[in-house]
């Protein structure tokens, strides 16, 4: 019974299952609360989204979402992961081609609130600079990363007061959405900055990335950098690497 | 305060003693917590969902706090404990690091299923009343009490509709749960009226039938009406709209027969301001209060 109920929940049609005394078609009840319930969650997630195509719009949008990616996690706070994707793909909103980077914008803020907040660094004097320089560093779990020909981080931030600023220019943005004690920490950051915090993560320490400089100007602007992501949390120390795995 | 209360059916867990005071709390809102915490006395305890404080964060340590200050009810709404897929060993997890921290007064759930072939339903769906289900929900309670380590209260469901499969009438069902498990009942007396409401039973009827002696929480909250494709009228559970007096009479015949229990009231959509809230919290705690003196 339970799984012709469950394939009855998602389905399109009308089926019911055999076993349901369906006076009045009351199953429908419960077709109307899973999508109803779960396009609440969803709007509390994307609120700016919701606002950019309208409530009702996105109710329509969230069902269809619902019914073709039904959550797999009790914990809503985890339900609209695969969200932005799903836009990306909606044919209907193809003229709007920014939504699905607010969206990711959106998410990105929703799995920074979720985590705990791992320990961070705080370079003081030139004696924590030199020994950060040694450390192998990761982005603090929670991070996202977002690169977007529109300017979605902006459109977001626009979106905070009442009324709606304008955003006056439309011009590609990269974004790093992280967690930090208190709201969400949202910079709008250079495409050198991306380049230079992947270069950051993926080297055995800083002092790679630094003697790898083309000359010491680069260098110096590579410091500042490293020094910038470490004191404001998005770098923070990773595990010592002692070759194990 | 209050009668001794005990299990029936000679159930292996000690007697049932509502660690939850026998007042009035209400449904923890974000948007209700600063004035909550202004005037703590305007209600006995609290009540959360779960699944709510299950991500960590600041949720968690929010709940921890609120937790010195009121006794908490914990409640989930997601263990599908009604369902014939095993129980998700990694929400369980989730949920002893939550009772565990937290240390609840009271930790309920439902007699529903809500996951199936990976899916989470995210609503509380119907279980039909034979005997397989009987026995199969029986097994779930126990996993989760002995995984716990504490007694579970079972919520009785609000339900649309029901199974050609069931043989068994719903107070029968939750009075052998409770007999076979040890099990307390958190009886959801809106759901009791909605229930009734959609399917014809007798409330006083089902009443009589269950113990309610292993009453350790009452639930009230608001229905909405509406008219099924036949005309026919079907009410929903939507804890969005006030409690109506039909339900408040039932809650009156549940304190004459079971005495002053802890209650809660649930509100979870249309969330109005807190002084209306707080007129409802009154009035269960004037009935709550009235029942105290006859059952003293």
């Amino acid at each position: 019974m339970i799984s012709a109920f469950s394939k009855s929940l998602l389905g399109a049609g009308r089926n019911v299952p055999d076993d349901v005394i369906n006076i009045g078609n009351r199953f429908d009840v419960y077709r109307n609360n899973y999508l109803v319930g779960l396009a609440g969650a969803l709007s509390d997630v994307f609120p700016v989204l919701t606002q950019l195509v309208g409530q009702e719009y996105f109710d329509s949008v969230a069902h269809m979402f619902a019914l073709e990616q039904p959550p797999v996690s009790p914990v809503l706070a985890f339900y609209g992961s695969g969200f932005p994707d799903f836009l990306d793909a909606f044919e209907p909103l193809k003229e709007l081609p920014y939504l699905p980077g607010v969206a990711r914008v959106e998410w990105a803020r929703q799995v920074a609130a979720t985590v705990d907040l791992a320990p961070t660094y705080l370079i003081e004097n030139a004696s924590d600079l030199e020994h950060a320089l040694g450390l192998r560093v990761r982005f603090v779990p929670g991070t996202t990363l977002i690169r977007s020909s529109y300017p979605v981080a902006t459109i977001w931030k626009h979106h905070q007061s009442n009324p709606v600023e304008p955003v006056p220019e439309w011009l590609p943005e990269h974004v790093a959405v992280w967690p930090v004690q208190g709201p969400v920490r949202l910079e709008i950051i250079s495409q050198d900055q991306m380049s230079a915090l992947s270069d950051f993560v993926n080297a055995r320490n800083a002092l790679e990335v630094l003697e790898a400089a083309t000359d010491e100007g680069r260098a110096t602007h590579l410091m500042s950098t490293f020094a910038t992501f470490i004191n404001n949390g998005l770098l923070v120390p990773s595990a010592p690497d002692f070759g194990v795995n | 305060m209050g009668r001794k209360l005990e299990n029936a059916g000679g159930s292996p867990f000690a007697p049932i003693q509502p660690e939850l005071p026998f007042g009035v709390g209400v449904g923890l809102k974000r948007l209700h917590l600063a004035q909550l915490l202004a005037n703590p006395d305007n209600v006995d305890f609290v009540e959360v969902h779960a699944e709510n404080f299950m991500m960590g964060g600041v949720n968690h340590e929010m709940l921890v706090d609120v937790s010195q200050k009121w006794p908490v009810s914990i409640h989930g709404v997601a263990l599908s404990l009604g369902g014939n897929e095993p129980l998700d060993k990694d929400h369980l997890a989730r949920l002893k690091y939550l009772v565990d921290t937290i240390r609840p007064a009271a930790f309920s759930e439902h007699i529903a299923w809500s996951r199936h072939g990976g899916a989470y339903f995210n609503d509380l769906l119907p279980v039909p009343y034979n005997k397989p289900s009987l026995v199969r929900l029986c097994e779930r309670v126990e996993e989760v009490q002995q995984y716990l380590g504490r007694r579970m209260l079972l919520e009785n469901p609000a339900t649309y509709v029901r199974f050609r499969s069931d043989a068994i009438f719903e107070a029968d069902f939750i009075a052998e749960l409770v007999h076979r498990t040890g099990c307390g009942i958190l009886l959801d007396v809106n759901n009791l009226y909605v229930s009734t409401e959609n399917h014809g039973w007798d409330a006083k009827d089902w009443l009589s039938r269950i113990q309610l002696d292993a009453v350790g929480e009452i639930h009230l909250a608001g229905h909405e009406a509406s008219d099924d494709d036949d005309g026919g009228r079907v009410l929903v559970d939507t804890h969005g709209a006030e409690i109506v007096e039909g339900v408040w009479n039932l809650y009156s015949d549940v304190l004459a027969k079971a005495g002053p229990r802890p209650t809660l009231i649930e509100r979870d959509n249309d969330i109005p301001p807190l002084d209306v809230l707080l007129q409802e919290v009154n009035f269960a705690r004037f009935l709550t209060q009235s029942a105290a003196e006859v059952y003293a």
